[in-house]
């Protein structure tokens, strides 16, 4: 948990969007799919700390059934006791920078066990980052779900 | 003088925020009517106007997780067009809400979607979240994102 917290902390801190060179751009796509992996290892750990550190209090988190749900909605739901991930990765991120706004796409693939039962998820997302006060953090997220 | 000092300093201040107010809601409007021209305009299959407000980098996923690219979308759009009216797909916007962040801000809504596919009439809602961005002098969409609402 420590362990995350502090990738985080130096990942989201380390100037960003002000320089808007191909290699200032190219640094920020790195530290972002790094930020999205913090998310996904936050997920799997039930790291709200950690995810509060990623995400803006005002976030707007659609889920893949279409569900709407504020920041604290969100943590609750990922802090489910019911609820234990298994496996949690993105694959085929796409990196967009903006100066001080980004947008990354990709598939999210979710495994675990929910209410004693098995499930599997597989989702496409996009997820709006914003570069503000010193940091990096996410504004809105929105999953549609796929086929497996 | 100290205290004419201090009193000027709060002036400004609430000055700025008073501004900052004004400036948010006035972009809150104008997001709202570039997603109202967005559905007129998707309507009409009115595919230039639609190029004027999407972002040549745009990254839009349909609600079943497709995704396309802008020249796609517009070709799509310009194709379902040219069908009879019958066969068109139309919107209508049920909610709408944006959040401003400076020169970026967050739509997002619920739409009711009809239209006909395999001869048969649907009728379906669909939550959605589109990313504008203030650049060269006018707001462009550069993420459009949709989900069917299951509950």
């Amino acid at each position: 948990m420590r362990t995350i917290g502090s990738i985080l902390l130096i990942l989201a801190t380390v100037p960003a969007g002000m320089a808007q060179g191909t290699a200032q751009s190219d640094s920020d796509r790195i530290r972002l799919l790094a930020m999205e992996s913090a998310w996904n290892q936050a997920v799997q750990q039930k790291d709200l700390k950690a995810l509060r550190m990623l995400l803006a209090p005002e976030l707007v988190y659609v889920d893949h059934d279409g569900k709407v749900m504020t920041r604290e909605q969100y943590l609750a739901d990922v802090g489910l006791i019911a609820k234990r991930p298994q496996q949690v990765a993105s694959e085929s991120m796409v990196v967009h920078v903006y100066g001080v706004v980004a947008i990354v796409s990709g598939v999210y693939r979710e495994n675990g066990v929910r209410e004693g039962k098995p499930y599997s998820l597989r989702e496409r997302f996009t997820d709006t980052w914003l570069h503000r006060y010193g940091s990096w953090t996410c504004v809105a997220s929105h999953s549609t779900r796929i086929g497996n | 003088m100290k205290l004419a000092c201090v009193l000027l300093v709060m002036a400004c201040a609430i000055a700025v925020t008073a501004n900052a107010q004004e400036s948010t809601e006035a972009t809150k409007s104008k997001i709202i009517a570039l997603e109202q021209a967005w559905n007129q305009a998707y309507k009409s299959a009115d595919t230039r106007a639609l190029d004027a407000l999407l972002d040549n980098a745009i990254v839009l996923v349909n609600d079943d997780g497709s995704v396309q690219a802008k020249a796609e979308f517009l070709a799509a759009v310009k194709t379902a067009g040219a069908q009879s009216s019958s066969q068109q797909q139309q919107v209508a916007p049920e909610s709408l809400s944006v959040h401003v962040f400076g020169t970026t801000a967050i739509a997002s809504g619920v739409m009711r979607v009809k239209g006909v596919e395999g001869g048969k009439t649907y009728s379906r809602r669909e939550r959605f979240i589109d990313t504008w961005i203030y650049r060269d002098g006018k707001w462009v969409c550069v993420a459009t994102d949709a989900t069917p609402v299951l509950h």
